[in-house]
């Protein structure tokens, strides 16, 4: 309880005018900058650095702040209306939130993806609030062997995300894993597959990845369509949001997937986007209606988008508590405190008290402010898609390729972007399902660099990674999963050759 | 977003501008803005104190100076482009470690540290060996004993091969005879995490990324590998590798550059420029919270740094083998 007297105090300071003042602009920024893709959150906080050097650090850190869980709010947008994702984080929306956009519910998918970002945002904040110190040490007991396993775990149960055939899932799923090893080696810092050319020396950007396959390739699969003019009726007020049905569904799933994102938050490396895999792919497996998948479930868009959200509410923790950034987007808000000397780790909350937790109260009233500023919009955003598409598909490639030049300032990425634009394109018309590419591109250095790691840290002994309890238990999960997959399909062969060919089993 | 697009468009327009305008006769020097090409992304520490060198650069160089990232090759797209930059004094660029570094490990456009002019040395820090405090080695003499007597057995955390920290462990170990197995990680987050939860047994690192767990007794340092003791008093006691027999000194530097050719009274008025900046309070303030110690030098002995340094640095790296390992695979 006296945590819950600290936090008082904390919205004693965080409640002055300045300071509320400072929220909104940091989430109104943050959300803009999460509307538009590259154009992140480093950006932002980079620009804003100078504007706060004149702020008391309080007023500065709720700004920065506020840009960071802000543009969690905002990545949905272009996701669902589009199908451009602004950040790894949002891909998994687009699957879902697309397709509804598609049917003319654009409204109801961002309007839940609000709300669910609000509801498992404060869930997170709580969780700050009361567990930060403990949690921190979970942090901590992840090794490299743990990181390699969840990889590892994370593919095999991931892949076939979509649905469809598995066999084109786990190609596609491999040819990620191929585009992850461009680049840098981790262990001799040799160039692989750059074929002298400068710009792959740094390996390819994910982002710039799903931007190409997914933005670029859809706006190239519009041109091909043939009647592409839409007619979208106008919508009434009323239908703008989501109905009862369509928020019922949701409930349970946001607090799935804040849960999902919370534990994922805890473990370094960009976890926010394996987190709205892992929630997208448990939903789908407890729905009752799996005929919608891939059409426009909205649990598909409820659940990751809470998920990310938790997630990046927990990442403040080893932030705030070890002073350890866990994300890019995380190392920047890092360099917005160093600038006002405050330097987080463990021993922020007893040598800064009231900038602690103002900060942590802040970050109820902008969770609030960021529901509030976004419901409205959502009729704004949605009106949109009411652009006849010879006008929207233009404007949509132009901040594809901003936003994918902003990311690095490289000219070379454009050239990326392109050709995964038509990569993704052809693929797609092929049949082929882009998500498993890019969980196999996102994954696929994060498993390398753990299986490097843990051989080196074991003398190469790879077995211990089968007996350390946290990674041994995922690994041998997923061998057992393997194992039932064999066995299920003897099983099946089986069948079909004893039994008559009638026997159609699921 | 508008805002931020706005503020970018200016930022391209100035650029552009920069670049386009034709010379100017060097006695109007400087008569538009000048530029500083980072080679980080945006929020780093070389990008945060070349952005507080342009806030704070006005008064003192009588005209803007603005920022702009150039991320890529690790650095070495913008030290490419800084000497590629027109010579007429308005393109300036961040200089750190790889400047000397880049061109020794790979085939690099120039060597720079010829090949660019010096401005300024800022500031510097120098690494530092940590441990966890429940290690059990409390003191250098122990840390090597062991090593000594188990060879193979400590592990360390890098922030890639051929980084300044991977060079000064891997030079540690060479001088003090010791066997000790080097982990990549991907960045400092992720290196003390490992090195907090025990799964590695020790880092070179800057020693701001640990400060907070120094200051919490979580994180121990063993050595400093600059000349003269860290005048923090965080770190009183700690002693510096040669104090402890082992020469070893390896700093993280701070500076600028300008491309080679550039008129001698441009240069002198850069030059001059950057020494007010540097020892300007607010600049120093910055120095600090990035966790630098001011360490002002002059261009004429930051040149004679970068040779002496090069210098230093290849006898290191073949005496580690690191240049070996990389030139035979590179074949």
């Amino acid at each position: 309880m006296e945590n819950f007297a600290l936090l008082m105090q904390g919205f004693q300071a965080s409640l002055a005018l300045h300071n509320i003042l400072a929220a909104l602009a940091g989430v109104t920024l943050g959300t803009l900058a999460g509307v538009l893709p590259g154009i992140g959150i480093s950006g932002t906080i980079a620009l804003l650095l100078p504007i706060s050097f004149g702020m008391e650090p309080l007023t500065a850190l709720i700004m920065f702040s506020g840009i960071y869980y802000g543009a969690m709010y905002g990545g949905s947008i272009t996701s669902i209306l589009v199908n451009v994702p602004g950040e790894g984080a949002s891909v998994v929306t687009m699957i879902e939130g697309y397709q509804m956009a598609r049917r003319g519910r654009a409204g109801a998918a961002l309007a839940i993806a609000a709300i669910g970002s609000f509801v498992a945002g404060t869930l997170g904040v709580v969780g700050i609030t009361f567990i930060a110190p403990p949690l921190a040490q979970v942090a901590i007991a992840f090794g490299p062997p743990e990181y390699f396993a969840i990889a590892a775990l994370g593919l095999l149960v991931l892949t076939n995300l979509s649905g469809g055939s598995a066999l084109r899932a786990v190609l596609m799923m491999l040819i990620g894993l191929m585009l992850g090893t461009v680049g840098m080696d981790y262990m001799t810092g040799l160039v692989r597959f750059g074929f002298g050319v400068d710009g792959l020396g740094d390996g390819l950007d994910f982002i710039v990845i799903v931007m190409g396959v997914f933005g670029l390739g859809e706006v190239l699969a519009r041109i091909c369509e043939r009647q592409n003019d839409v007619r979208v009726t106008k919508i009434k007020f009323k239908d703008l949001y989501p109905n009862r049905e369509e928020t019922r569904r949701s409930i349970l799933p946001i607090f799935r997937g804040g849960l999902i994102g919370a534990i994922m938050g805890l473990i370094p490396g960009p976890s926010g986007t394996i987190s709205t895999f892992a929630s997208y792919a448990l939903e789908k497996k407890l729905s009752t209606r799996r005929e919608e998948w891939g059409k426009g479930a909205i649990e598909g868009v409820a659940g990751p988008e809470a998920a990310n959200n938790a997630a990046s509410s927990f990442t403040m923790i080893p932030l705030l508590s070890l002073g350890l950034p866990f994300s890019a987007s995380a190392a920047l808000l890092l360099s917005g405190f160093m600038i006002h000397g405050i330097q987080p780790g463990p021993m922020l909350v007893s040598t800064e008290p009231v900038l602690f937790w103002g900060l942590i109260a802040s970050m109820y009233i902008g969770n609030l402010i960021c529901l509030i500023l976004n419901l409205p919009l959502v009729g704004l955003f949605a009106s949109v898609l009411r652009a006849p598409m010879r006008y929207l598909m233009p404007v949509v490639a132009l901040v594809t390729f901003t936003g994918a030049y902003v990311l690095n300032y490289s000219l070379f990425d454009l050239g990326v972007l392109t050709f995964f634009g038509f990569l993704g394109f052809f693929l797609q018309m092929s049949g082929y399902s882009l998500a498993p590419l890019a969980l196999g591109a996102f994954l696929g250095p994060q498993l390398e660099q753990g299986l490097i790691q843990t051989m080196v840290l074991t003398d190469g002994n790879i077995w211990t990674l089968m007996t350390r309890p946290l990674a041994g238990t995922a690994l041998w999960l997923g061998v057992a999963m393997i194992g039932w997959m064999i066995f299920r399909f003897i099983r099946q062969l089986l069948r079909r050759s004893s039994s008559q060919p009638v026997a159609e089993d699921v | 977003m508008k805002f931020s697009n706005l503020l970018k468009a200016g930022l391209m327009a100035t650029l552009t501008a920069g670049v386009l305008a034709m010379p100017v006769s060097a006695q109007e020097y400087p008569s538009k803005p000048i530029t500083i090409i980072v080679g980080k992304s945006p929020g780093g520490s070389t990008d945060l104190l070349a952005r507080a060198m342009a806030q704070g650069g006005e008064p003192h160089m009588g005209t803007s100076i603005v920022v702009v990232n150039r991320p890529g090759a690790s650095g070495n797209l913008a030290f490419n482009e800084t000497a590629d930059a027109p010579k007429d004094g308005y393109t300036v660029g961040a200089a750190s470690n790889s400047l000397t570094l880049a061109p020794l490990l790979g085939e690099t456009k120039y060597n720079y540290a010829t090949d660019l002019e010096a401005i300024a040395l800022v500031g510097s820090s120098p690494y530092v060996l940590a441990v966890h405090n429940d290690a059990e080695w409390s003191t250098l003499a122990d840390f090597v004993d062991h090593a000594t007597a188990n060879p193979g057995a400590i592990k360390y955390g890098h922030t890639g091969v051929g980084t300044g920290a991977h060079i000064a462990t891997e030079q540690l170990a060479s001088i003090a005879a010791i066997d000790i197995q080097a982990v990549p990680f991907d960045g400092g987050a992720p290196m003390i995490v490992a090195l907090l939860g025990q799964h590695i047994g020790a880092i070179m690192t800057n020693p701001l990324d640990i400060q907070e767990h120094v200051r919490a007794g979580t994180i121990r340092v063993l050595a400093t590998a600059s000349e003269a003791p860290v005048s923090d008093p965080l770190y009183g006691g700690v002693p510096t590798f040669t104090e402890a027999g082992y020469d070893l000194v390896s700093l993280v530097w701070q500076g600028y550059a300008a491309p080679k050719g550039i008129p001698e009274d441009v240069l002198q008025t850069l030059r001059d420029g950057f020494e007010k900046i540097a020892n300007d309070p607010a600049t120093v303030a910055v120095i600090e919270q990035m966790g630098f110690e001011p360490h002002y030098m002059g261009g004429e002995e930051f040149a004679q740094f970068w040779i002496d340094e090069q210098a230093a640095l290849q006898v290191t790296l073949e005496q580690t083998g690191i240049l070996q390992s990389i030139q035979e695979q590179k074949r």
